[in-house]
């Protein structure tokens, strides 16, 4: 059996947010829990193509690289589990959306559209980055087939406190948010997935990403290209 | 209708048509800079990201940095923490360049000549590069987008950028994908290609993908990773 673990992306872990200060994370501190039912009816179909050999991985906090690498340095796929398994639990997707959140943080461009996080402190009402991830880690923990439902009851929590998930078009449309910038924040969370997820479960997931377009962006900026100026709000809005 | 009424009713009419259009200009892009000026576009809320804002930005996503120094910190056109908004203003004056500031830190141009960065003519415009700087308005922060590519054309460039960059910093970190024009080809997972280097001052990405509506998508970043 091939299964072996891999650190997430970047290397960049729960734990080495969590000393960048404002913006600590870790799924520790989240109150989310799982509910007893399996997999609801939004999850995804699993349509990993069996490569290799493998077993369901527990949750560890790390993203399953699942089988061997490919040739392109792409990875192979474990048949034997369900995405949910094989991204490593909510762990492990809350490491790559750690991952993801950052990788978009480095833009100065997407950047922009996290004004509210990278404030100091984070205005009332609006979510830190931590919770942005957790609330982000229930959501594709649950369209992946895991033991989840969102938005999760009780919000999560962290230590910034308590934030209730909102729906996609509450979160974004505030914001503005046009086509062509969807598109480079989707391009940006495909690229920091690719060497961890093997190309099938990453089109699973791409095409899940692809799903939410219509809630996120902006109508009349559906088929504009990037913004000149990112984040345009009215006072005080956005996420 | 009295006379004195209609004049009224001309110049009320008159005055609305001016405003109007005076709000529109103001909401357009060349006088964004202007409205920032005078205390803020009420509509950007982009514009209340300060560079401290921006430098945590960059602090959070250097967390991913590596351990050894780069040995060169390759960007386009300018110096990762040497070059200055200045310079920019300077660069963007010369070359004509259209540019513009969303917010103060950050600097947007859209549909960038390669020459105007050194770039050889073949590589293609840039749809958008974003310069982000840091609270001393040093240039820390440089990313680059090229939308609607040809497979064949975003793979050339796409390997170009990536030699280039392993002559100078040695092999890649990561890596997934080889920028195969075919599969740049095929929208999905199949066109996505990375690379990314990592030390512990300098990070840079090469990638590319086709999202179906956007075609072969081209990105770069160079990103000082110092404190």
């Amino acid at each position: 059996m091939n299964m072996r673990k891999l650190v997430f992306g970047l290397s960049l872990t729960a734990g080495t947010v969590a000393s960048a200060g404002a913006c600590s994370s870790s799924s520790s501190p989240t109150s989310v829990t799982p509910q007893d039912a399996g997999p609801d009816s939004a999850s995804l179909p699993d349509t990993g193509t069996p490569v290799d050999s493998g077993s369901t991985t527990p949750d560890t906090g790390t993203l399953v690289e699942s089988g061997s690498a490919t040739p392109d340095g792409g990875v192979a796929c474990n048949p034997g589990a369900t995405l949910y398994d094989r991204l490593g639990g909510y762990d492990g997707i809350h490491s790559a959306l750690v991952a993801i959140v950052g990788q978009e943080l480095a833009n100065p461009d997407i950047a922009s559209y996290f004004f509210n996080q990278v404030a100091s402190p984070v205005p009332a009402g609006h979510p830190t980055a931590e919770q942005i991830e957790d609330c982000f880690s229930v959501l594709l923990a649950t369209v992946a087939g895991g033991p989840y439902s969102y938005p999760p009851d009780g919000g999560v929590t962290t230590d910034a406190g308590t934030f209730v998930c909102r729906d996609m078009a509450t979160i974004h449309q505030p914001l503005l948010i046009s086509g062509g910038s969807f598109d480079e924040f989707v391009s940006i969370a495909a690229s920091t997935l690719a060497p961890s997820v093997c190309a099938t479960d990453l089109a699973t997931i791409g095409a899940a990403l692809e799903g939410t377009k219509t809630a996120i962006v902006y109508a009349p900026f559906a088929d504009a290209g990037l913004e000149k100026f990112p984040g345009m709000v009215d006072s005080g809005a956005g996420q | 209708m009295a006379p004195g009424s209609k004049r009224r009713l001309r110049i009320a009419a008159g005055t609305l048509i001016a405003v109007t259009a005076a709000i529109g200009a103001l909401r357009a892009p060349f006088a964004r800079s202007l409205l920032m000026r005078l205390g803020g576009c009420p509509m950007a809320g982009a514009s209340k990201m300060t560079p401290v804002e921006m430098e945590h930005a960059r602090h959070i996503a250097a967390e991913s940095r590596g351990t050894e120094s780069a040995p060169a910190r390759p960007a386009l056109r300018f110096v990762l923490d040497s070059s200055t908004l200045a310079d920019v203003r300077s660069w963007e004056s010369a070359t004509h360049e259209d540019c513009d500031d969303p917010h103060p830190g950050l600097v947007i141009c859209k549909n960038v000549a390669p020459q105007a960065l050194g770039l050889d003519p073949s590589e293609g415009t840039i749809d958008q590069l974003a310069l982000g700087f840091d609270t001393q308005s040093r240039l820390v922060n440089q990313s680059t987008l090229r939308e609607h590519l040809s497979p064949e054309g975003a793979s050339r460039t796409a390997r170009d950028i990536v030699a280039t960059l392993q002559s100078k910093l040695g092999p890649a970190d990561r890596r997934s994908g080889n920028f195969d024009a075919t599969a740049l080809g095929r929208p999905g997972a199949a066109g996505i290609s990375t690379v990314a280097f990592r030390f512990s001052d300098y990070m840079a990405d090469v990638s590319t993908t086709n999202l179906g509506t956007t075609g072969p998508l081209l990105r770069e970043h160079y990103m000082s990773a110092r404190d």
